[in-house]
């Protein structure tokens, strides 16, 4: 290694030049290079490049991933050509990505509402999370749920090559109906205002949707409308019986809700003029003054009485004025507009009405279900026919209507049949009232033909298109007058609510960014994959769904809608919601938020289109329970098969066929099933696709973005960090967490995917009271209340002798240190302990603790493994010891079990059961032989050394002598060394043993790692679960850190009576009379001393919190539920001793927090001061203040490990060979892994008996 | 006297095993001093099956296309009455026969013993001095000379890159490991080219001998030769030279008694193309897939099992024993200024004679096509070579003077390559032949890379469309878009040499491009649906080409000329070949 100075990006760094140049960046805060291939933990591979870079003199970029940094290196990471050239790999692969990135629904919809999300949402019974999520695109979604013209469902919706299309739109109004029924319903959080201000002239779709996503974003906003109230064509242009205007002003009621002032009867033109805005200060302006000029019919005498314009009659029916309408109507047009007339003027009680259509009904733009349902309302429609001229009767008035037969000739421009009069089928029809409904136009010219003074500010002109509509950037919304901008049918001419909704949102954006930075800025442009684009998309490619047809929208009957405005629509039942979202056949990614491929091509604005070619096309493989394999949507970054080979050492993964067929597959199988896969699920947290995915025990699984809080594994001693990915208050799914030191974001199966428990269905939710012989159901205030009472008048009766607690080693520290607080003071006892360190106490040697951390097995040059299966008992630990192997440490492993980490050993001195104690005196011995004084100062080994001949040594361990020389040859060889053990091992072994392992260890020049079974066992001992000592392993009997301790707590704690007999002991005598069990179950648990079981039962009073409705919490007196990992804060301690901190991701289970339980109970106790909190971070604060081995802990880095210089246990050194033991099992007195076990064998065992699904 | 008949793969594929087993039958009737042998490939694949007559006193007589049935005549007049059959003789030690020119332009020093001797018998080798250079280096011991001699020849390395082979050894040589390797890469891929594989047939101990010179010259005590599984002969000639060698003492543990260590091993690949890339070739030897990594560390740094590794191509260690012999003067006297000795091509295409020949260095393009190889068949027009193969790429007619020197080929854009030489005529259709090789090379891309995996294929289907008629204007820009991004974002050869036969085409012959896309015409008649059937005055009506015609598009009476009618011609060409008046044109 070899410090060299180079500059990247003009900035001189300094590095060691075994680092690549992306790490150096990366390391000096560069950390725009993108990469696909690249993963810290593994061999550079360079296969993406996406990370090129130009380094001066080169005659091409260079992969930065997989380039070592070198003196005088001149890098540059971005310029023209490097953008070029990222955007190409990008588009490359995307030219070979048979996959969707969302739903051809979302594509379809202008609002680009995340409707697969919503409706996952839905599913799950999240109401106001989908609302959330609908109202983050389309702040009107119960008017949307009502008038939409559903892009989404009829071009967007899959399910219609199968049947018929999902019903988004009923779902969504569903949603929105429940939520505007709520008391409180979904608010969005509003920026605080930032002193700007925006006016937006006209309420209509465009306009309110406009004002709020300006709101959001703190503008204060005034929305002017010169109608008596706000809604445009939603409230003047759309009927009553098809969106009840009262649904309308709740929803313009949030919207307002949010600071948004509306003034009405205010006409731009008449009251106020755009420069007049500007004069007073609006920083922008957003016109959004609809279309609402009727088009002509353009035939003779049209403007005889009794012709009316179709949305003006609307118009003046929305303002609740009196309309003189009778006899025949005959409605013109073919639209939604002419739908409404007819069915408003039916409603009016008008004799018949006819409508008249041009084309067929096939061409009508209007929705078909309107049409059906204007039809079953008696609405009569002659298609093919067009009017000629107005007919009028004597009085001047129209009498009816010359038209005339059409016929569909060619397709033109737009791929519609234009229709052509045939000639000589002129016919008449009577009428008494003509609705014009053709077409609508703006009246936005009348504004800036120069008759309006001052319109503009001075020297600005608003371009108006040929259309007569205004003229903008497509994108930004932008005007040809500075700072205004406009959307909806003004600029469109007459269209959709939902994409005035769009224009809106789109144009909020875009101001945001004008007012903000001077200039306006298009909202960022998303690049989606398509199969689309690559070719049709047909039946044969869609996935397994539900077999259910469409649930039809409950109608009111025809005979109930007759002269009444009554909504026909009746909305969806609950019943028809979870049937209907089970229809949706989820054609999105569920990698779309975290897909590194994606938001590349977003970052670099790459063109799916550029190189499109043929692609290949891959069977979706979800045969393994817990992953679906979909290599449609691999990058060939080949990550997951190096993690797998590189890490973990099963190589489950590989490429197979050469060149564009390339293609990542099980290895040698078919199916992952039928490799050596481990279900570490490390594959799918390096995947930068979807092509790797978890399936999610969900019924519909999202994806949703969600927010990630990090935390750690409550399963083994390795401590991983986790993220733990959280949608609203679901827990979604855990993730890697990189950055823990030694475990580098690695995890294994059980953190993975062990985390159903957390927000399982079968927790135990209330607290339980025994009534009798049964429990029943009872308030966490009556529980404690009841238990307080008991406990007092138990422990006024009892010794402390008599009373115990019992805590699990996976509790959190804070938890555990509550918890023996509470024994102390308020049970004024020493009894706390683990039941299940109570069973394998005698095998303890709690003064043995690590000395070595994870990141010092990664720079060993030896490993001395000690009958320890690692890859089992400490995934994370094993891993880091196989990169550790990579980089050329030797490991020798010393037992009598084959396992993986004995094969994967250079070395194995395969010892006699109970015999590896003796193998590592022979060791010792040997090398002492090649070094010198290694045994010096160590007069006990030394002793037990010398009183071993080779032959006794052989025999006892049963370790051939030659392979022990060996073994010392490589350890004499080697500076950095690890001891690895497992404290908790299942063999035998006693504390003689370990403290023997220990001393050998020093001896040996090792480091040791002691793993645990359990999360926090080392944490249970270090707050003092344990009756011969306080937390901080502190004397209980005397002492100055007794003292300290004391002044700190304001509590005198040798007055309790000193830890008199063995627990264990006391319980075998049945002298336990009041019990406190905080998440164990030795009743539960298969193995645990059946006298110990008796003794426990056997007490009067037994207290049991846990998780779940175990054994033992069935046996309680009261049942307590505990909050799990994940439902709060707090720190445990690893292996290591390093002390990391769990974050609360989701709310408990049931209702509160385990602090907070022991806290409450201490109060009820009467320790209302001593014990109270405001938050578990103050617990962990006391703890560092009283408990001295804490002091001074950095905890908010990535943890920190505790001195064990201040260790103050007596260290016993080792003074003889113990005797052989029988093995003890070591119990999971929790049940977590138990759990686990079940649940992951029951998944497997399916998967391997179902027939293989395979699907695209 | 002695007969010896020419059994390499490519005499065996023409038949020279009925020769040899005819001849074997006859040789009870022949008078005691003449016998039958094997011996190597001498080159002249275009008079495959071959048999030498070689008198007593050394003079050869080299009979071509000898098929079974004119051994009699060849027993009875020269073997029997001592007379030549001039009109079989293509080349004789005495300066006659029709192909001399073939032969006597050619200096052999990688091919001295192709056809000469037998490669299944070691001592035939050690007759012609074998293993002698071995000897001398190892009873000089030393190893830092030899590798100076190697530097001082000027030899490089002849699998393509041509990078000094006596530096490579240095590196290898300086470079710390517990252990070192040498392999020999005889994994050649380029289609067309049978270099080595005809060396290691013809002569597989010189190789051998190269590869322990090699070790000796780093401190390996161990080869490995990664030869395709598809060479059957060449796998089973190297195993007997392995286990004569080490029988002899010229391998193994103590070569020659000198306590030198050396041992050679075989691994046979499984015919993938990226394996000769040398990263991917060491992986595939470790038995993972052949993917290359990046470099550095180079082999000679960090190569097998992370080990200081010098891999050399065959024709390379097949220098080596020459050179120490000769010295590297003798050496560096043939070629130009940079490169130095000879290069062996297969020559291959539209060319009279095909086949291996060994040239100096310097020779040019012209004096191979028409002195060695005797110009172009038919008599058509020279249009292009290509060289290189599929890295390679097409140096045209007008440059046809250029050399044969690794800079001097480097400058036109194709590359000297490890040998392939493919000579093309007025009808061959250049977008076709980058086609072909970019077919060739997309397919055996080992996916890694995203632009050479996805990259070349996008610029096969842009050529393919192009051949086919579909061609679409923007095409050719959007070809040399890819071609540099391919070539510029690649990880190994493969990759980065892949556009080169798109790039030297579009170079020298972008109007053909053009004639395709613009004009959808192919200037060389070869891509079919750009072709247009018409008949010709020449036509009699002799409707032999309306009976051929299946998609029924010929009409015409007996005897009056036909008509094509173009909407119904499927262009299958059927009635251009059934014609026997030239009457079909076909444009």
């Amino acid at each position: 290694m070899e410090l060299v100075k180079l500059y990247i990006d003009g900035k001189r760094v300094i590095a060691d030049n075994r680092m690549t140049i992306l790490e150096v960046a990366r390391e000096n805060g560069i950390t725009s290079i993108p990469t696909l291939c690249h993963d810290g933990r593994l061999e550079p591979f360079a296969s993406c490049y996406l990370c090129v870079v130009k380094v001066r003199g080169g005659r091409t970029l260079t992969p930065a991933c997989s380039t070592r940094v070198a003196a005088g290196m001149v890098v540059e990471t971005s310029n023209a050509e490097i953008r070029r050239s990222r955007k190409a790999a990008l588009e490359l692969m995307l030219s070979n990505h048979f996959a969707d990135c969302i739903g051809p629904c979302q594509l379809a919809c202008p609002a680009g509402v995340d409707i697969q999300g919503y409706i996952a949402l839905a599913a799950l019974d999240k109401y106001r999370d989908a609302i959330a999520l609908i109202k983050d695109r389309n702040p009107l979604p119960a008017v949307c749920g009502r008038v939409c013209t559903r892009p989404c469902e009829v071009k967007g919706c899959r399910r219609t090559l199968l049947d018929e299309a999902v019903g988004v739109d009923y779902i969504k109004r569903y949603l929105s109906d429940l939520d505007l029924g709520d008391k409180n319903p979904w608010r969005p959080s509003v920026a605080p205002h930032n002193g700007k201000k925006v006016a937006v002239v006209g309420a209509g779709p465009a306009g309110l949707s406009c004002a709020y996503y300006l709101a959001l974003r703190g503008y204060k906003v005034s929305m002017f409308e010169a109608q008596p109230e706000a809604g445009g064509m939603l409230r003047y242009g759309i009927p009553e019986y098809r969106l009840p205007k009262d649904v309308l002003d709740l929803e313009i009621n949030q919207i307002l809700d949010l600071g948004v002032q509306l003034s009405t009867n205010v006409q731009l033109g008449r009251d106020f003029t755009i420069a007049s805005l500007k004069q007073v200060g609006y920083d922008a302006v957003f016109l959004g003054i609809g279309a609402w000029d009727s088009s002509k019919m353009r035939v003779a005498d049209e403007d005889s009485p009794g012709v009316l314009a179709g949305i003006e009659f609307l118009r003046q029916f929305g303002l609740k004025r009196r309309i003189d309408i009778h006899g025949r109507v005959l409605v013109v047009g073919g639209g939604n507009t002419a739908i409404d007339c007819a069915r408003t003027a039916l409603r009016l009680g008008v004799a018949e009405v006819r409508l008249l259509y041009r084309r067929t009904r096939t061409e009508m733009p209007a929705n078909q279900t309107e049409i059906a349902e204007a039809e079953h309302e008696g609405v009569k429609m002659d298609f093919l026919a067009a009017p000629v001229r107005v007919l009028r009767g004597e009085n001047g008035r129209v009498a009816g209507m010359e038209c005339i037969r059409m016929e569909l000739g060619q397709p033109d421009q737009s791929g519609r049949r234009s229709p052509k009069p045939v000639r000589g089928s002129e016919f008449r029809v009577d009428c008494d009232f003509v609705l014009a409904a053709i077409g609508q136009g703006t009246r936005v010219k009348e504004l800036v033909d120069g008759r309006v003074p001052n319109f503009l500010p001075l020297g600005e002109s608003l371009s108006l298109t040929r259309w007569q509509t205004v003229e903008v950037n497509e994108r930004t919304f932008e005007t040809t007058v500075d700072g205004v901008f406009s959307g909806g049918d003004v600029v469109t001419g007459a269209a959709t609510a939902i994409e005035a909704i769009a224009a809106g949102r789109k144009a909020a954006y875009a101001i945001d960014r004008y007012v903000a930075t001077g200039r306006a800025e298009p909202e960022p442009v998303e690049v989606y994959s398509r199969k689309d684009a690559y070719r049709k998309v047909d039946v044969e490619d869609l996935p397994p769904g539900s077999a259910d047809g469409r649930r039809g929208m409950p109608v009111l009957l025809p005979a109930e809608r007759a002269l009444s405005f009554a909504e026909v629509e009746t909305g969806y039942s609950g019943e028809d919601l979870r049937r209907e979202t089970a229809r949706c056949l989820e054609c999105g990614c569920t990698a779309l938020f975290t897909c590194d491929l994606r938001r590349y091509a977003t970052e670099y604005g790459a063109d799916v289109q550029t190189f499109m070619g043929e692609a290949v096309e891959h069977r979706v493989d979800r045969r393994h329970p817990l992953l679906v394999l979909d290599p449609n949507k691999c990058v060939l970054c080949g990550r997951c098969v190096r993690i797998c080979s590189e890490l973990v050492g099963v190589a489950a993964y590989g490429f197979v066929n050469r060149g564009f067929d390339t293609v990542v597959k099980p290895a040698l199988g078919d199916s992952l099933l039928d490799t050596e896969c481990v279900s570490c699920g490390l594959c799918i947290g390096t995947c930068p696709t979807g092509a790797i995915a978890e399936k999610l025990p969900l019924t519909k699984p999202g994806p949703w973005k969600t927010t990630r809080v990090e935390s750690v594994c409550p399963y083994c001693s390795a401590g991983c960090r986790l993220g733990y990915e959280i949608s609203g208050t679901t827990l979604v799914q855990v993730s890697r967490a990189a950055g823990n030191p030694g475990t580098g974001g690695n995890h294994c199966k059980k953190g993975r995917f062990g985390y159903g428990h957390v927000q399982s269905k079968e927790r135990l939710r209330w607290p339980l009271l025994r009534v009798g012989r049964e429990l029943q159901e009872t308030s966490l205030d009556e529980a404690l209340r009841y238990a307080s009472m008991r406990l007092k008048e138990l422990t006024r009766r009892v010794s402390g002798d008599q009373v115990a607690v019992f805590v699990s080693p996976r509790l959190t520290n804070e938890e555990i240190y509550l918890a023996q607080k509470l024994a102390r003071l308020a049970l004024r006892t020493h009894n706390v302990t683990s039941l299940t360190h109570l069973v394998n106490r005698e095998l303890e040697a709690p003064d043995v603790v690590s000395t070595a951390s994870h990141a010092d097995i990664a720079d060993a040059q030896a490993l001395l493994v000690v009958n320890t299966a690692l890859d089992e008992e400490s995934f994370a630990v094993d891993i880091a010891c196989k990169q550790a192997i990579r980089k050329g440490a030797r490991l020798v492993y010393v037992g009598p079990e084959d396992n993986r980490t004995s094969r994967f050993a250079e070395l194995h001195l395969r010892s006699l059961p109970g015999g590896q104690t003796f193998a590592i005196l022979g060791l010792l011995k040997d090398y002492a032989a090649l070094e010198p004084g290694a045994l010096d100062d160590r007069p006990g080994l030394s002793r037990a050394v010398a009183d071993l001949s080779d032959e006794q040594l052989e025999k006892l361990s049963g370790v051939p002598r030659a392979a022990s020389r060996e073994a010392a040859a490589i350890l004499s060889k080697t500076i950095l060394k690890v001891m690895l053990f497992n404290k908790d091992y299942r063999g035998a072994r006693q504390a003689h043993d370990e403290r023997l392992f220990a001393e050998a260890a020093a001896a040996l020049g090792c480091s040791v790692l002691a793993l645990r079974e359990k999360a926090n066992t080392q944490g249970l001992l270090d707050m003092g679960a344990d009756p011969r000592w306080l937390p901080g392993y502190v004397d209980p009997e005397g002492g100055e850190a007794l003292e300290q301790m004391e002044k700190e707590l304001g509590v005198v704690l040798r007055e309790l009576s000193p830890p008199g007999l063995d627990v264990a002991q006391l319980l075998r005598e049945k002298k336990i009379k009041v019990a406190v069990v905080l998440g164990e179950d030795p009743v539960g648990a298969a193995g645990f001393p059946q006298d110990l079981r008796d003794g426990l039962l056997a007490a009067d009073f037994l207290l049991v919190g846990d998780l779940f409705l175990t054994a033992t919490a069935a046996s309680a007196t009261v049942a307590l539920p505990l909050s799990s990992t994940g439902e709060t804060s707090g720190t445990m301690t690893n292996a290591e001793r390093r002390v990391q901190r769990l974050q609360r991701a989701v709310p408990p289970v049931g209702g509160i927090e385990t602090w907070e339980i022991l806290s409450q109970l201490a109060g009820q106790l009467g320790y209302r001061f001593k014990m109270k909190y405001g938050s578990v971070q103050d617990v962990t604060a006391e703890i560092q203040r009283v408990v001295p081995i804490w002091a001074g802990l950095d905890l908010d880095s990535a943890g920190a490990v505790w001195n064990a210089d201040g260790f103050k246990l007596p260290k016993v050194p080792f003074t003889g060979l113990g005797k052989p033991v029988a093995p003890v099992p070591t119990l999971g007195l929790d049940n977590l892994e138990v759990r686990f076990g079940t649940w992951f064998d029951t998944i497997f065992e399916k998967a391997r008996a179902a027939p293989p699904v395979v699907s695209l | 006297m002695r007969i010896l008949v020419g059994l390499g793969t490519c005499g065996m594929a023409a038949g020279a095993g009925a020769t040899y087993a005819a001849l074997q039958a006859r040789t009870g009737t022949l008078s005691g001093h003449c016998n039958v042998g094997k011996t190597g490939c001498v080159g002249m694949c275009f008079r495959e099956p071959l048999v030498e007559v070689r008198e007593d006193d050394g003079t050869r007589w080299q009979y071509g296309q000898m098929t079974p049935e004119r051994v009699d005549r060849l027993l009875e007049e020269h073997v029997g009455k001592g007379q030549p059959i001039e009109e079989w003789l293509v080349w004789t030690s005495e300066g006659k026969g029709r192909e001399k020119t073939f032969l006597d332009r050619q200096q052999r020093i990688v091919l001295r013993n192709c056809g000469l001797i037998d490669p299944e018998r070691i001592e035939e080798y050690l007759e012609v001095g074998g293993y002698q250079a071995l000897k001398r280096v190892l009873e000089r011991k030393d190893p830092d000379g030899l590798i100076n001699t190697i530097i001082e020849s000027g030899l490089r390395g002849r699998g393509g890159a041509g990078f000094l082979t006596g530096m490579k050894w240095r590196f290898t040589r300086l470079a710390s490991g517990k252990q070192r390797y040498v392999i020999c890469n005889a994994d050649e891929g380029d289609p067309g080219a049978f270099m080595d594989r005809s060396v290691l047939e013809s002569d597989p101990h010189s190789v051998l001998e190269g590869m322990a010179i090699a070790g000796h010259a780093i401190g390996a005590t161990q080869g490995y030769i990664y030869v395709r599984a598809e060479y059957p002969m060449a796998v089973e000639r190297l195993n007997i030279a392995v286990a004569q060698a080490e029988a002899h003492g010229l391998l193994g543990h103590d070569v020659l008694g000198t306590g030198f260590e050396f041992h050679v091993e075989l691994k046979e690949g499984a015919g993938a193309f990226v394996c000769g890339e040398e990263t991917a070739l060491i992986a595939s030897i470790e038995g993972r897939r052949g993917m290359p990594r990046i470099r550095p560390p180079f082999p000679a740094v960090k190569g097998l099992w992370e080990c200081p590794t010098n891999i050399n191509n065959v024709e390379t260690f097949a220098n080596v024993p020459w050179i120490v012999l000769n010295g590297a003067l003798a050496f560096n006297r043939l070629g130009t200024a940079n490169s130095k000795g000879t290069k062996v091509f297969a020559m291959a295409g539209k060319i009279r004679r095909g086949g291996l020949v060994e040239v100096p260095m310097g020779i040019s393009i012209r004096a191979i096509v028409n002195d060695v190889c005797g110009g172009i068949k038919e008599d058509r027009k020279f249009k292009a070579v290509q060289m290189g193969g599929p890295s390679g790429g097409c140096i045209p007619a007008e440059l046809q003077d250029t050399v044969i020197d690794y800079e001097s080929i480097n400058k036109t854009g194709a590359i000297m390559g490890s040998g392939g030489l493919v000579v093309l005529d007025e009808t061959t259709c250049m977008v076709d032949v980058a086609r072909f090789f970019l077919d060739f090379t997309q397919r055996e891309s080992c996916g890694k890379c995203t632009f050479c995996r996805v990259g070349t294929k996008r610029m096969l289907e842009i050529l393919v469309r192009i051949t086919e008629g579909q061609g679409r204007e923007g095409d050719i820009e959007k070809l040399e878009n890819l071609a540099s991004l391919v070539r510029n974002n690649s990880l190994c050869g493969l990759g980065q040499t892949a556009p080169n036969p798109v790039l030297t085409t579009l170079k020298y012959f972008r109007g053909e491009y053009e004639a395709h896309i613009s004009n959808r015409k192919c200037p060389a008649h070869q891509c079919q649906a750009l072709l247009t059937y018409t008949v010709n005055e020449k036509c009699n009506g002799c409707q032999v080409c309306k009976r051929a015609c299946a998609a029924k598009a010929i009409t015409g009476e007996k005897g009056k000329p036909h008509v094509i009618d173009h909407s119904l011609c499927v262009r299958c060409d059927e009635c251009y070949r059934a014609c026997r008046f030239e009457a079909i044109t076909r444009m």
